[in-house]
């Protein structure tokens, strides 16, 4: 339910991001900025079930593998 | 961000009636003004029970509902409250009603189980569904987080807690404060991706067994993880209870810290108890004592006449003495004619002989028993005076007397402050108190019950993990089927659980940095000690005052408390996501005028709505006005209609 | 020469102040405190009368058993004839105006240790 409108709550991701992000490029390289953002954002909507949320990160990694080949 | 436009109140504690404060959606700061037990708290309830259903007594005790209601009404028959809170937020305008009133069929409610809460959140006029409405209120204002919102001195309190790891309530309000920060995020996404590491690793093993190669081990990581399943559920189960101790101790904690001062004061009653029949046995000893030497009181009372009386006794005595004595030297002188004088050892001339026997002529033998009779009886009567005199010591009676008087003195004092520990003991249930006691030990047995739970589980859990990554490993060597795949999926799960496990501490730690920095900046604003220079903060997010030579201030005040929780406030409201209105209740009670006028100064920076609850004495008007000046956006006041009714009305003087 | 009286009593209206008297718990008994009313009435400067319709309380051998009572009655007031009787009316006059004093002061301190007069 996070919106677009909601500048305060972007700030946060964007401080989020850059965390795991700096992380990724200094010590995992193997894994895609892409994808580490979209399971980040999938996370930050916090009214979202844990199942769905399981799904979710579980289609974002399939789709990864299936483009990596 | 959240914004509050207006409350209504309907018999809501002592606000009779329908009754409406407007707040502006400018940026500032309304003050509320209203003296003792005119409602201050009872509004910021209001507030509470609009966002939560909730009551909060003094500290974070839940409160009777029943209780809620406007008395005068419920006096009448009318039972129930209600509160309507508009606010908007990111741009919708939302319209949330909560109402308190008795089930069907109760006429008279006696207790809480009579009445029904039932709420509706109006968005942009629409009526949101009961699921729909539930969501918009946990984003808009998680329950969990309200504590950086609504608050009061008390609660202020609780922010020493973070200072010590032990305090259960220490551990809640880091988990609050993580919270409020996003850090949820972060560990959600650890927590998912742990579950989906593991999941790819069986199903690695599954695919192993397919193969006639790699079956062997994957049969034993396949058993490993069956294991493995079994001990996670039974870690969740044990952590799941642990946490719910750990809040009981918490609330407990908190329980029993609020009965610190009736514990003590049950103790004081006792000694007062002890003492005043120490007293009272010394007193009855003394009084005894007393009573015994006041038999001769009476003779003290005669101290007077008995001497005046001695005094013309003892010379009637004397007199009457003098006189016998004579008339035996006469009458001897006569019996032995003659003879010398006895006393003067000359001749005694007849003219003399002749006198004497003149004047002892007319005293006859009669006449002298009569006088010794006399005599005697005179002496009686000086022995008794005498004898009456010794017993009227009044020193010794004085002595007893003051010593009985002192007693019950003392005894009066204690009795009179073994009363007043009784009066504030009135409304106190003893039995509540031992309870709490007992609870509170047995939790803490429990506690660590769990506690040894969990490292037992936790430490078979890292075996079978470390056996099963080292059949990982024998098996990582071997290749075939479509162990390929599957073994690119559980590494990448792998790597992605590492990636996220890291940024947790890493983005925690940038969080304590940042919030650390801006609590400083706050408390140089608002403290008066210039040689303060800052706050450190540790794990927990509690702050320690740092002097400017770098030592830290071991010990603080509850002024300086409210202070450094302010600061606290302030610093997480700039570094959350979440932003809204603070409300305080009676914040500068414990706060001298300088801190007072730079807090109140401050205010404006922490957040863009803040609704002051205060009495005169505590923020005088004229002192608020010349420091926000135009961020001064509204004076209301409680003023008393009886002692269960307040009316909420525009401040104007 | 008129016969002395062989038994002491209180009238009943008396009776009650002197029970009031003990009961306060200064006195360890009743004659204690009649005794102490005797000289209280000798103080104020009572030194003859008798008292009618006082009902026996004390034989005069338990309130005088050495009879120095009697000899310092007869030195005190030296023109009464019988000292008991007097002993009587004095301790009956004692405790009546001892119980308008102790109404209005309530204490017997005073009495019993007066201040000393100031310079």
């Amino acid at each position: 339910m996070t919106s677009a409108a909601k500048p305060k709550s972007d700030d946060q991701f964007q401080s989020l991001l850059d965390t795991v992000e700096r992380l990724r490029r200094d010590k995992f390289q193997q894994l895609d900025a892409g994808l580490v953002r979209e399971l980040l954002r999938l996370h930050s909507n916090g009214a979202a079930a844990d199942g769905e949320l399981i799904r979710g990160v579980e289609q974002a990694v399939e789709r990864h593998l299936t483009k990596e080949g | 961000m959240l914004q509050l436009k207006a409350l209504h109140v309907e018999d809501f504690g002592p606000f009779k009636g329908h009754q409406t404060i407007k707040l502006s959606l400018q940026d500032g700061v309304t003050v509320i003004y209203g003296e003792n037990m005119r409602g201050k708290t009872s509004l910021l309830n209001a507030v509470r029970f609009a966002f939560f259903g909730k009551v909060l007594g003094r500290g974070t005790k839940a409160m009777s509902l029943h209780k809620v209601g406007n008395w005068e009404q419920a006096a009448k028959g009318t039972y129930g409250f209600q509160v309507q809170l508009e606010f908007k937020d990111e741009d919708h305008e939302y319209k949330l009603t909560r109402s308190c009133r008795p089930r069907n069929g109760v006429s008279t409610p006696s207790g809480d189980d009579d009445y029904a809460v039932d709420y509706y959140l109006e968005k942009d006029a629409n009526v949101l569904g009961p699921q729909q409405a539930e969501a918009e209120l946990k984003r808009i204002l998680p329950e969990q987080i309200s504590r950086f919102f609504l608050f009061d001195g008390e609660l202020l309190q609780e922010y020493e807690d973070l200072l010590s790891s032990e305090t259960d309530m220490g551990r809640r309000i880091s988990e609050a404060i993580e919270r409020i920060l996003g850090v949820p995020v972060l560990t959600s996404a650890r927590t998912t991706l742990l579950r989906l590491k593991e999941k790819s690793e069986h199903r690695e093993a599954t695919a192993a067994q397919g193969d006639q190669k790699t079956r062997e081990f994957g049969n034993q990581l396949a058993d490993l993880h069956a294991q493995r399943q079994v001990l996670n559920e039974e870690l969740q189960r044990l952590e799941g209870e642990l946490d719910s101790m750990r809040s009981q101790k918490a609330s407990l904690e908190e329980a029993m810290k609020k009965k610190e001062r009736v514990a003590a004061l049950l103790d004081k009653r006792e000694t007062l108890d002890r003492l005043m029949r120490e007293i009272e046995a010394r007193r009855a000893l003394k009084q005894t004592e007393l009573q015994q030497a006041m038999s001769g009181a009476w003779c003290a009372l005669l101290a007077d006449p008995i001497r005046n009386a001695t005094k013309a006794l003892r010379e009637s005595e004397l007199a009457l003495q003098t006189e016998l004595w004579r008339e035996d030297v006469l009458r001897g002188l006569q019996a032995h004619a003659g003879s010398e004088c006895p006393a003067c050892l000359q001749k005694v001339s007849s003219d003399a002989r002749k006198r004497i026997e003149s004047s002892i002529h007319g005293a006859s033998d009669k006449e002298r028993a009569e006088k010794s009779r006399e005599l005697a009886a005179l002496r009686r009567k000086l022995a008794a005076l005498e004898q009456h005199a010794g017993a009227a010591r009044t020193d010794v009676l004085r002595i007893l007397w003051e010593a009985v008087e002192e007693a019950a003195v003392d005894h009066a004092a204690k009795k009179g402050e073994r009363d007043e520990i009784a009066k504030q003991l009135e409304s106190v249930d003893e039995e509540s108190l031992r309870k709490t006691k007992a609870d509170f030990e047995s939790t803490i047995r429990h506690i660590d019950v769990l506690e040894k739970g969990v490292a037992k589980t936790r430490a078979s859990l890292d075996q079978s993990k470390s056996d099963a990554e080292n059949i990982q490993k024998r098996l990582d060597k071997l290749a075939g089927g479509n162990l390929g795949t599957e073994r690119r999926r559980r590494e990448m799960f792998s790597d992605l659980h590492r990636l996220f496990d890291e940024a947790v501490g890493a983005y925690r730690e940038q969080l304590r940095k940042r919030v650390e920095a801006d609590a400083t900046r706050l408390f140089k604003a608002l403290t008066t000690e210039p040689e303060y220079a800052g706050l450190r903060i540790n794990d927990s997010y509690g702050l320690t005052i740092v002097h400017q030579d770098g030592s830290d201030i071991p010990v603080r005040s509850a002024g300086a408390e409210h202070v450094v929780a302010l600061c606290l406030m302030g610093a997480l409201q700039n570094n959350a996501p979440l932003r809204g209105p603070i409300v305080i209740d009676s914040p500068f009670g414990r706060l001298d005028r300088g801190h007072t006028k730079n807090i109140v100064r401050a205010l404006p920076t922490m957040t863009k709505q803040v609704v002051l609850l205060v009495y005169d004495d505590e923020l005088p008007p004229d002192l608020a006005r010349n420091e926000l000046k135009s961020k001064l956006r509204g004076e209301w006041r409680l003023e008393r209609r009886s002692a269960r009714h307040t009316a909420l009305v525009p401040r104007k003087d | 020469m008129a016969t002395d009286k062989k038994t002491i009593g209180i009238t009943k209206a008396n009776a009650a102040a002197l029970a009031g008297l003990v009961s306060a718990g200064r006195f360890g008994s009743e004659l204690d405190a009649a005794k102490f009313a005797m000289a209280y009435a000798i103080k104020a400067g009572v030194t003859a009368g008798s008292t009618d319709g006082a009902e026996t309380k004390w034989n005069v051998g338990s309130v005088d058993p050495d009879g120095s009572m009697r000899s310092l009655l007869e030195a005190l007031c030296p023109e009464s004839a019988e000292p008991y009787r007097l002993a009587e009316h004095l301790m009956n006059e004692g405790i009546k105006s001892l119980a308008v004093k102790i109404g209005a002061s309530g204490d017997l301190y005073e009495t019993l240790f007066p201040a000393p007069p100031s310079p």
